[in-house]
């Protein structure tokens, strides 16, 4: 992504010197913030300055509109989802940003940020210091106030001097917008002076100049001077606290809003209520009664767009707008009329039923894949506005509908993975007082709430919650969607948590329930649910049958994420029993579903598995290819597991090619870094690797590789890597000594279990011996299964016996 | 001047009466080529109007030359200006950027607020303004034809301030053990008895505003030599009285002052 700038709606007009003086400060300093009041165009000039600048930054003008967020915690949020950095685990947000980040050359554009200005300075000093190449630009009414800030005041539009009116900025500015809106009027000395005169009295304000261009076709540029003036006079009586340049904008406004019809102001202030853009069946909905009869709203809605006081984006549907200012302005208006907390109830139930309507209720009837991911998209899009709906529903302690809300919106956030923010939505909604809320829909709520935390790794959290969850929700008998999801979710933490009789239990329920209801979506993910289950517990053939089965029913749902994912198990499994050409023939084929839907870190782990086939196949250079591109993906979303994974695939791939030195000096690597983010699975490889190489290249030059892999960056790493093992070697120890060995991953409760696996015992046999329950066992099989990194018995006994973790 | 100023080593350049701070010729030479950088780094182009509202003082030779270092058309304006008239001057210069110190840069908010200033640099701390001294750049040569304008109106050349200031040579003959106390207001005056003092590599103590007491207590004390004053201060020290005509205005000096 080279750019997300919005196309210009209008010619940009002036400001020659200034575009260059500002792209030319952003080349030698980090931060430049653009402030001004209101309506002096600084969203428009910074937009305009990132445009000139793409060419300089090959990774990204990068525009996050704040506007629209209501916290400033939200706004390291708003930067991930811009720079599609996803949630990783507990790992703070921000962190994930800076690795995504990193040393690339991305400008961002933080625009609108004077109401949540801590948080933003707070934001870019931590950006700028950890990532070396990144420049910002603010836009705000107030500086950021942090070192190293350039802070550059926006200047109105240059004033025509007395007598050559016509080449000044503001003039030209006018005459555009008003040839624009149809105005048809002669230029004659008289009215280019009265022109000349209005700039000067509107201060070459650039909203003040479109909303009075706006009313050149029903106004001479004479009538619309001597009006505004009047209203100056009305505006002028106070002292000169606040500048006047804002007054001059606010008399504009008010200008324009009095020449309003009343439906039209009662349609305006109506707006203020909604977050982000809207299309006119929103506004039908949330503005419309008897007052503003929805029919009539179209009408009005494009008489505010021609007066310049509604902004109109137009795509395959109009998406209207409000700018800031207008904004501020009409939510005055909508409360002096009292109409606030009427309208914001509305709008919370509207973005309710839409959420229901345009996306949940579409997962469980047949749709086209396009259509589904459409749906997906068009109600994902609408973050601002649901974050404004459900944050009206905490303050005014609506729980039941704010729930709703939360509830519908569930598998949009699941899939984006965006849980830090959408947990704290369930619990910021479920702390309200819950009396009147059916159990049902509280106990849907707690669910959510632990995949959330399930996301998170908050594995505690996840499973009190999920099993709060389900209670509840068996009050009420009979299967249905919701509760497909909620078993589906608990059937993962069981797993996760060792305990797969459990987790199968509960996705074999949904199975049934699924099927008979026809809920195709809760099918395949119970299906894939016991792909893993079955897989983990070395019953590969079962595995395999699932995942077709998941991959049948979502292709019978045309179900894009979930085709994908289930292609992608199924080339793991043929993976495993070496049947290589089958599993590439699957990852290749996922591939066109998860890129159709930019899901990167699928796309990363389809890669990472192309390249461990091909690694098996000997096709070492495709091999390397896919391992690279999978790391550089994980290092560009900021996934350090998706890293760690990519490079200790290619520390076999290394070793398989012949190389001993690098496979070790990887292995390091991958060690700490998995250290470095509390990774505690898949060390037996690198066992396996070092063992190898002891013998081969011996304790000593093991152990310096080792040590020196471990001192490497992830970027050195993949370089290495990348090389092909051509880079230089270390010759010398580096100064501290590291323990060669692996850490002890396995406890001394689950070394006692492998050495009784490793005498091929059951697990009932296993609990008979060591005086524990057989739930027990399973739970430590599948965290060795887990922590090992392996899919069957079978190979945790192998490698124990291998590596003398045991006595066979 | 940077050149004969460079030369005079560590030698002190400005005393300020009120702080106590003394700045020597190595390092005024110094910061001023920093600003200078910085003024240029942050956009200045030759000729573009640079406002330096500052109350008399250390900082305002340092403001007025950096600003002429880099080329800009130095704009002084008084620092007790009625706020109307400053910002009719803010409004007609055209600047682009200006040069302040924290308590005029609060006390002119809103009229600045209004302008079409784009940056403004501060002496002293205030947020969301660049620090004066933290203007920083790659080193850039002392651009040519710099100009000065007190009232915005008339613009005098780079070569007619220095014209007129040989002229004053003349009349004021400052020498290296002259200690000059600059006790006059008038922004025009002090940049003239300023340029002759460190042309002179003489030692400039400055006490603006100061009252005929205060006047008296710092002659004393750092043994000063010329003393520049407000006419209403003039007639109370003792010594050689003297009416230059500088650039059109006529400053009081009082020479030889004997020591108290």
């Amino acid at each position: 992504m080279a750019h997300n700038l919005p196309s210009e709606p209008n010619p940009f007009i002036g400001r020659g010197r200034d575009l260059a003086e500002v792209t030319g400060l952003l080349t030698r300093h980090r931060v430049v913030s653009l402030c001004g009041v209101g309506g002096i165009g600084k969203t428009r000039f910074a937009l305009r300055v990132a445009a000139e600048l793409v060419g300089e930054f090959g990774d990204g003008v990068l525009l996050v509109e704040l506007a629209r967020i209501a916290r400033g915690e939200l706004a390291v949020h708003e930067v991930a989802a811009v720079l599609q950095a996803h949630e990783e685990g507990s790992r703070p947000l921000v962190d994930t940003v800076i690795e995504r980040i990193g040393g690339q050359r991305v400008l961002l554009v933080l625009d609108n940020c004077e109401h949540v200005i801590e948080a933003c300075a707070e934001l870019v000093d931590l950006l700028t210091a950890s990532c070396p190449e990144l420049r910002v630009i603010v836009t705000s009414r107030e500086p950021l106030r942090i070192a190293g800030e350039v802070v550059w005041r926006v200047p109105p539009l240059e004033l025509p001097e007395k007598g050559s009116a016509e080449s000044s900025e503001a003039v030209q500015l006018f005459l555009e917008r008003a040839r624009s809106v149809g105005a048809r009027f002669p230029l004659t000395q008289e009215n280019i002076s009265a022109i000349g005169e209005l700039c000067r009295a509107l201060d070459g304000m650039p909203l003040a100049l479109e909303l009075a261009a706006a009313r050149t076709t029903v106004l001479s540029p004479e009538q619309i001077a001597g009006r505004i003036s009047d209203r100056f006079k009305l505006l002028t009586g106070g002292d000169r606290t606040a500048p006047a340049r804002h007054r001059t904008l606010l008399a504009t406004v008010e200008w324009s809003h009095s020449l309003l019809l009343m439906p039209e102001r009662i349609l305006l202030r109506r707006l203020a209520v909604f977050a982000g853009s809207f299309d006119l069946d929103y506004v039908e909905r949330v503005c419309g009664d008897d007052l503003l009869p929805p029919s009539a709203i179209l009408d009005l809605l494009a008489g505010l767009v021609d007066k310049s006081i509604v902004q109109c984006d137009q795509r395959d549907q109009a998406q209207y707008r409000l700018l800031e200012t207008i904004g501020q302005y009409a939510l005055d208006r909508l409360r002096e009329a009292g109409e606030e907390r009427e309208l914001r109830d509305r709008h919370l139930h509207v973005t309710r039923d839409r959420a229901r309507d345009d996306f949940w209720d579409t997962m469980m009837v047949p749709m086209r894949g396009e259509a589904r991911l459409a749906a997906f998209r068009r109600v994902g899009d609408r973050n601002a506005d649901h974050r404004a709906a459900l944050g009206w529903a905490v303050e005014s302690g609506q729980a039941r509908p704010g729930l709703e809300t939360a509830c519908y919106l569930y598998a949009i956030w699941a899939v984006r993975g965006t849980w830090l923010e959408n947990r704290r939505w369930y619990e910021r909604l479920l702390a309200l007082d819950l009396t009147d809320v059916p159990p049902e829909l509280v106990g849907e709520a707690w669910s959510r709430q632990a995949d959330m935390a399930f996301g998170q790794d908050d594995l505690a959290t996840a499973e009190e919650s999920a099993l709060r969850g389900l209670e509840l929700m068996r009050h009420r008998p009979g299967y249905r969607f919701s509760l497909g999801l909620t078993l589906n979710n608990v059937a993962m933490i069981y797993l996760r948590t060792g305990r797969p009789e459990a987790a199968q239990a509960c996705a074999e329920e949904v199975l049934e329930g699924a099927a008979e209801a026809g809920d195709l979506w809760n099918l395949g993910m119970a299906h894939n649910g016991l792909t893993l289950i079955t897989g983990l517990s070395g019953r590969l053939r079962e595995a395999q049958r699932h995942a077709e089965e998941a991959l049948a029913a979502f292709r019978e749902a045309d179900q894009l994420w979930g085709i994908g994912r289930a292609l992608i198990s199924l080339g793991v499994l043929c993976r495993i029993r070496d049947d290589l050409d089958t599993a590439r023939t699957h990852l290749e084929a996922s591939l066109p579903y998860l890129e159709a839907l930019d899901a990167k870190p699928e796309i990363a782990r389809a890669y990472a598995e192309l390249g461990r086939v091909a690694t098996q196949q000997g096709d070492l250079g495709r091999a390397r290819q896919r391992l690279v591109q999978s790391v550089e993906l994980s290092r560009k979303i900021g996934q350090r597991r998706g890293v760690t994974r990519g490079l200790a695939a290619m520390a076999g791939l290394a070793e398989r090619s012949g190389d001993l030195e690098s496979a070790v000096l990887l292995s390091g690597a991958v060690v700490s870094l998995r250290e470095e983010i509390g990774q505690k699975t898949s060390v037996a490889k690198a066992e396996e690797i070092l063992t190898k190489a002891r013998s081969g290249l011996g304790e000593a030059r093991t152990g310096l590789l080792y040590a020196h892999g471990r001192a490497m960056s992830a970027d050195d790493a993949l370089a290495h890597a990348r090389a092909g093992g051509a880079t230089e070697l270390p010759v010398s120890a580096p100064s501290a000594p590291v323990p060669l060995v692996t850490p002890t991953v396995l406890t001394e409760r689950e070394r006692e279990v492998v050495a009784l696996l490793v005498k091929g015992m059951s697990n009932r046999k296993i609990a008979d011996e060591l005086v524990i329950s057989p739930a027990t066992v399973a739970r430590h099989v599948a965290n060795i299964l887990l922590k090992l990194g392996f899919s069957s018995r079978t190979q945790v006994a192998t490698w124990a016996l291998e590596h003398r973790i045991v006595n066979g | 001047m940077l050149g004969v100023a460079g030369r005079r080593g560590g030698r002190s350049a400005v005393t300020d009466a009120r702080t106590g701070e003394v700045l020597a010729y190595d390092m005024l030479v110094k910061r001023l080529e920093r600003a200078a950088a910085g003024l240029r780094d942050r956009g200045l182009a030759h000729g573009d109007p640079v406002l330096v509202h500052l109350p008399p003082g250390r900082d305002y030779p340092l403001a007025v030359h950096a600003a002429a270092v880099a080329g800009g058309l130095v704009t002084p304006l008084e620092a007790d200006m009625d706020l109307e008239l400053f910002y009719e001057r803010l409004s007609s210069s055209g600047a682009r950027m200006m040069i302040t110190d924290e308590d005029l840069a609060r006390r002119s908010t809103s009229a600045v607020g209004d302008s079409r200033i784009r940056q403004i640099f501060t002496f002293g701390e205030v947020p969301g303004m660049t620090p004066f001294g933290d203007l920083d750049g790659p080193p850039c040569p002392p651009a040519g034809g710099a100009a000065v304008t007190f009232n915005g109106v008339h613009v005098l050349s780079h070569d007619q301030v220095v014209a007129e200031l040989r002229r004053l040579t003349t009349v004021l003959p400052l020498r290296e053990r002259d200690v000059v106390l600059v006790a006059a207001t008038e922004s025009h005056e002090q940049s003239a008895i300023f340029d002759l003092a460190l042309m002179a590599g003489a030692h400039v103590v400055t006490a603006p505003g100061a009252s005929v007491a205060e006047c008296r207590e710092l002659i004393a004390r750092h043994h000063v030599t010329v003393t520049a004053v407000p006419p209403r201060v003039a007639p109370h020290l003792p010594g050689e009285h003297h009416r230059l005509a500088v650039h059109g205005h006529l400053m009081e000096v009082v020479l030889r002052t004997p020591p108290a």
